[in-house]
């Protein structure tokens, strides 16, 4: 503002004029330039606090605006892609679907692939149906120990909902699979898949044999390599996860595959998940609970996968006409209200947060996503 | 002129009296570059933010463009499958898969032998969609009634490849008539 030759300038006019000879000796500034100065200063620090102050407060609520659609995001992602997928289970679909383990359909949910999709309607803290048909801590559903789902922690009103289908895709089978029993063991054949560079099987792995026309659920007891061969014993065992003893993969005795290729055939690892709204491991800049979207994969313990889901409502398209030809949904109901009509899509409703608090009055942002998908199987 | 220069090369002692504004030289300027590079840097990582958050949504956008694309050529297949759909078409595959070989739908010599380019109005993809019809399958059923089962694989791709989707669905078809039936629908590697 002020350069070093200026006084030097201003030194003669001073001199010249008489004017305040004082003030020629201290070359200060006089009063009406502080005030000046002062007043213009006063101006612009308060324009520009104001302008740090605002933005400040802008950049934060445009993060968290900017964290709230990364989750919306993810979370809209990952549900649309389980519900397109659901239900799939090889060539066939739920053609001739035989159930090779110990335990009905419903006792085994984990792994009951005759239903594509279940819901759980959340009404205050109860849910309809109940949720104790799913492995919950208090649950009478047969569960892996250490893995259920804790009531306690899950987001009351929300709902929970429940994909089933197979990891694409299958495995081809190496040979035909025979599905008569031998009359003299009383065992059947045990199913043969090529081996290649995505084989992933494990023993003790949920599977499904299909073809174009049939598939059937069972255990993998163990897993028995030759060359580019594996054969997937199937040994009988106790409890509702167990193999049925001598139990037929067909319902109608034809073998899997035909004498000189697999025809579709292959098997396939099950792949459940069940999503719902859950206390978070975190919590927000403010000491608050965050809820979170949580998936419990299979016979896994649930995993936290989104945070600052609020919570998760769903609605079932139900097809009330299923014999007339049109695959699409005449209502849309609760799951609770769903009965057993085919389900053709399901709407969602994704209530999603910044986390963290963004202003000092506007405290959390929230917006519901809204979203329907329509299923592919069945 | 030179007096001044002096006294302000001599240092602070020399300046202390008369001149006392000569020791501040430039603090405004330091203190105006300062609040400069404060307000750079916070309008650099806004525009980083801003700039990761617009790659993370082209992505998705990319990816349910890809899915569009994709269904947009199995519904091309589905409709040659439902009014023609002559099993000894040039564009069926009805060599099956032998066991111990490359499944079909893997083998890329039997994709540029029997793949096909879908004519799809999609703007703004890579490249456009291609799609393999096999014949997967005969049986009878009931006895008499023979069915076809057919497989159709489908790659799309939206404004890249990173995001390129994979589907597969099968279809059975009687040879007595009564159209199309769709048995399963896919995104492969999911």
């Amino acid at each position: 503002m002020f350069r070093s030759s200026a006084p030097t300038k201003r030194l003669p006019h001073h001199h010249s004029s008489g004017w305040r000879a004082s003030a020629c000796q201290s070359l200060g500034f006089s009063l009406l330039e502080l005030l000046i100065a002062a007043a213009l200063g006063v101006v612009l620090i308060a324009a520009v606090v104001q302008l740090f102050a605002g933005s400040s407060q802008g950049n934060a609520a445009l993060a968290g605006q900017a964290l709230l659609q990364e989750s919306a995001r993810h979370a809209v992602a990952l549900l649309s892609r389980s519900a397109r997928n659901a239900g799939y289970l090889g060539c066939g679909g739920r053609d001739g679907l035989v159930n090779a383990l110990n335990g009905a359909w419903r006792r085994i949910v984990e792994f009951d692939v005759s239903r594509p999709v279940e819901g759980f309607d959340g009404r205050g803290t109860t849910w309809r149906p109940a949720i104790g048909a799913l492995p919950t801590t208090d649950g009478t559903a047969p569960a892996f120990a250490g893995n259920r789902i804790d009531p306690d922690e899950l987001r009351a009103g929300s709902d929970l909902v429940v994909f089933r289908r197979l990891e694409a895709p299958t495995r081809p089978l190496a040979r035909s699979l025979s599905t008569i029993l031998d009359p003299v063991t009383g065992r059947g054949q045990d199913p043969q898949v090529a081996v290649d560079d995505g084989f992933a099987f494990e023993a003790d792995d949920f599977v499904v044999v299909s073809d174009c026309r049939q598939s059937a659920l069972f255990r993998i007891g163990a897993i028995n390599t030759v060359g580019r061969v594996a054969t997937l014993s199937r040994p009988s065992g106790g409890g509702p996860f167990g193999n049925r003893a001598s139990h037929s993969l067909s319902r109608d005795e034809a073998p899997f595959g035909s004498g000189t290729g697999p025809e579709g055939g292959g098997v396939g690892r099950v792949v459940t998940e069940i999503y719902f709204v859950a206390r978070g491991a975190g919590v927000n800049n403010r000491n608050e609970t965050v809820w979170s979207l949580w998936r419990k994969a299979g016979a896994d313990r649930p995993a936290e996968l989104v945070q600052g889901v609020d919570d998760l409502q769903v609605l079932f398209g139900v097809d009330l006409t299923p014999g007339d030809g049109v695959h699409a949904p005449n209502r849309y109901l609760p799951p609770g209200q769903a009965g057993t009509n085919p389900v053709r899509a399901i709407h969602f409703v994704a209530t999603v947060s910044s986390v963290d608090a963004v202003t000092a009055d506007d405290r959390v942002l929230r917006r519901s996503f809204p979203w329907t998908v329509a299923l592919r199987n069945g | 002129m030179d007096r001044g220069v002096a006294k302000r090369l001599t240092g602070r002692r020399a300046s202390f009296g008369p001149q006392p504004r000569v020791g501040q030289d430039g603090a405004v300027l330091f203190l105006g570059l300062a609040l400069l590079l404060a307000i750079t840097a916070g309008a650099l990582s806004a525009a980083q933010t801003t700039s990761l958050e617009l790659r993370m949504s082209r992505n998705s956008h990319d990816a349910a463009l890809a899915l569009r694309a994709a269904d947009a050529a199995l519904a091309e297949a589905e409709v040659w499958l439902e009014s023609d759909g002559d099993p000894a078409d040039a564009r069926v595959y009805a060599g099956g898969t032998r066991y111990g070989e490359v499944v079909a739908w893997r083998d890329p010599t039997i994709w540029s032998a029997h793949g096909r380019t879908a004519g799809t109005p999609l703007p703004g993809l890579v490249e456009p969609p291609r799609y393999l019809i096999e014949r997967v399958t005969t049986y009878e059923s009931p006895p008499g009634n023979h069915v076809d089962v057919f497989r159709v694989t489908v790659t799309g791709a939206g404004s890249n490849q990173a995001t390129a989707v994979r589907l597969q669905a099968t279809y059975a078809r009687a040879r007595s008539g009564g159209g199309i039936r769709r048995l399963s629908w896919v995104e492969l590697g999911s």
